[in-house]
């Protein structure tokens, strides 16, 4: 996929700035959301190819994002992929994650270019 | 004098209002005028912030060079507002996007600026200037002892960098005392020991020399308050110090059937489940289940769930009915953990119908949602 509709959902300003501008550079579209509140809300009204969700947000978290996403009856969230983005690096937050239907988990810190290679690969799938 | 007053009463009114008039003039004038400078200020920062991370985050691209960015760093205040945004992506970089902000910090002046800091009479300017070393690969070592005296500042933020400082370029002695130091200041959260705990395991080339043993250390010195006592044997389990486990599992034993702290008792038993020692059980269901401190009970609760033994059955089913609703949720949630147990037939008619439905419910959806 060339260019896709990417919403960042992610509440430490930099880290969202520096994922914005290069996936800007890519040639993505793309939309932010400061905390959970707002990104469930950009998620349906964006309705984006893909999603990068920080697991710890002010309001709600992306795992209850995405619990909700799921339990949600009007909205295909089999459409939406998901990278989850965390500091939080236990086996159980990573399986979790996974099991809510996220397609990549990548750790705190990471390095852009594995960031960006995860991020093609997940789009490309 | 009452004539003077009968005869001019008017004019004296005419004055008070007056007077009251331009007072109440000055002063709106003045708080206008404050939020106006404030306004002012608050919008310059926000404005010197967002072209800063717009330059930062171009440079560590790699769309920008070292010397154009450079040349882009003039005043003094870029500088506190640069190490600010270094350390919100520093907390999210690593490799070359990281090094490349650790060249930029490095920069002479720079590096000048937070000395300077460092001088200061502000505890809040070398908390600044402290948080900075601590980013930096080398430092001065004539710097070090000054740093180390900081740790035992009262001002939290001051003593927490000033301890980051020196776990990331003191010797193991001046770590410890660094962390002695910081142990003994109230106002600082568990959550800025715990990443200090964290940064000291990240730094000790050696595990059990390292983190594990200095926690052992200085529980075993006895000398801070049951609430830091308990908050390093938290740590020792959110660390994964297996290690420590018998010490712990001592320390377990040598509570007293009375008078000992709850928060210590209730770490010990939340670690010991951790690392998976059963040896607690016993006394777990002789004494604990008792305990007058519902947090101690709450926290036996689900240790006897994680264990599952057949057991600690009748002894959740006592806590079932305890006066405390956690305690009964954590009792019943252990409970629904063994397949021969049905909940609903536990239920004993002095038990509230609605509040035990809830109750059930509450665990059903605990479950589904996996936490």
């Amino acid at each position: 996929m060339n260019q896709a509709r990417i919403l960042v959902v992610e509440d430490e300003e930099m880290t969202a700035r520096l994922i914005l501008y290069r996936l800007k550079s890519l040639g993505h579209e793309t939309r932010h959301a400061k905390d959970g509140v707002e990104g469930l809300k950009m998620i349906k009204e964006f309705n984006p190819d893909l999603v990068v969700l920080d697991v710890m947000l002010p309001g709600k978290s992306g795992f209850e994002i995405l619990q909700e996403l799921h339990d949600d009856p009007e909205f295909e969230s089999g459409n939406i992929r998901v990278i989850m983005l965390s500091n939080k690096k236990s086996v159980e937050d990573v399986s979790r994650g996974f099991n809510l239907g996220a397609m990549e988990y990548v750790p705190k810190p990471f390095k852009m270019d594995e960031f960006l290679l995860r991020l093609k690969r997940v789009l490309n799938q | 004098m009452i004539d003077y007053l009968n005869t001019h009463a008017e004019q004296i009114v005419l004055i008070v209002v007056i007077f009251l008039a331009f007072f109440s003039l000055l002063v709106f004038v003045g708080a206008i005028c404050s939020r106006w400078l404030l306004n002012r200020s608050e919008k310059r920062k926000a404005r010197i912030r967002s072209d800063l991370s717009n330059l930062v985050i171009q440079y560590i691209s790699n769309d920008i060079t070292f010397e154009e960015i450079k040349s882009e760093l003039t005043t003094k205040t870029d500088y506190a507002i640069l190490l600010q945004l270094s350390n919100e992506l520093g907390r999210s970089l690593e490799g070359e996007e990281a090094e490349r902000l650790k060249r930029l910090m490095n920069l002479p002046p720079i590096r000048s600026y937070f000395e300077d800091r460092f001088e200061s009479g502000n505890p809040l300017e070398r908390a600044k200037a402290c948080l900075y070393f601590s980013k930096k690969t080398n430092i001065k070592q004539t710097l070090i002892p000054a740093i180390v005296k900081q740790t035992s500042e009262e001002h939290p933020m001051l003593a927490y960098a000033a301890c980051m400082v020196i776990l990331n370029h003191g010797s193991d002695e001046q770590k410890k005392l660094a962390i002695e130091n910081l142990l003994q200041n109230d106002g600082l959260s568990n959550q800025a020991l715990n990443d200090i705990f964290a940064e000291f395991q990240a730094n000790s080339a050696d595990e059990d020399t390292g983190g594990a043993g200095l926690l052992m250390e200085l529980i075993e010195k006895g000398k801070f308050t049951d609430h830091r006592t308990a908050l390093m044997i938290r740590t020792l389990g959110e660390l994964g110090y297996f290690q420590s486990a018998d010490f712990l599992l001592e320390k377990f034993f040598e509570l007293p059937k009375t008078g000992y702290d709850p928060e210590i008792a209730t770490a010990l038993i939340d670690i010991l489940v951790k690392f998976g020692m059963a040896e607690i059980i016993d006394r777990l269901h002789k004494q604990f289940v008792q305990s007058k401190h519902s947090e101690v009970r709450e926290a036996v609760a689900k240790a006897l769930g994680i264990f599952c033994r057949e057991e600690s059955i009748p002894f959740l089913k006592w806590l079932l009915v305890d006066q405390d609703f956690y305690v009964r949720f954590h009792a019943a949630t252990s409970l629904s953990n063994f397949p021969e147990i049905d909940l609903r037939k536990l239920k004993t008619p002095d038990m509230d119908d609605k509040e035990y439905s809830e109750l059930l419910g509450e665990i059903e959806a605990s479950k589904e949602g996996g936490y």
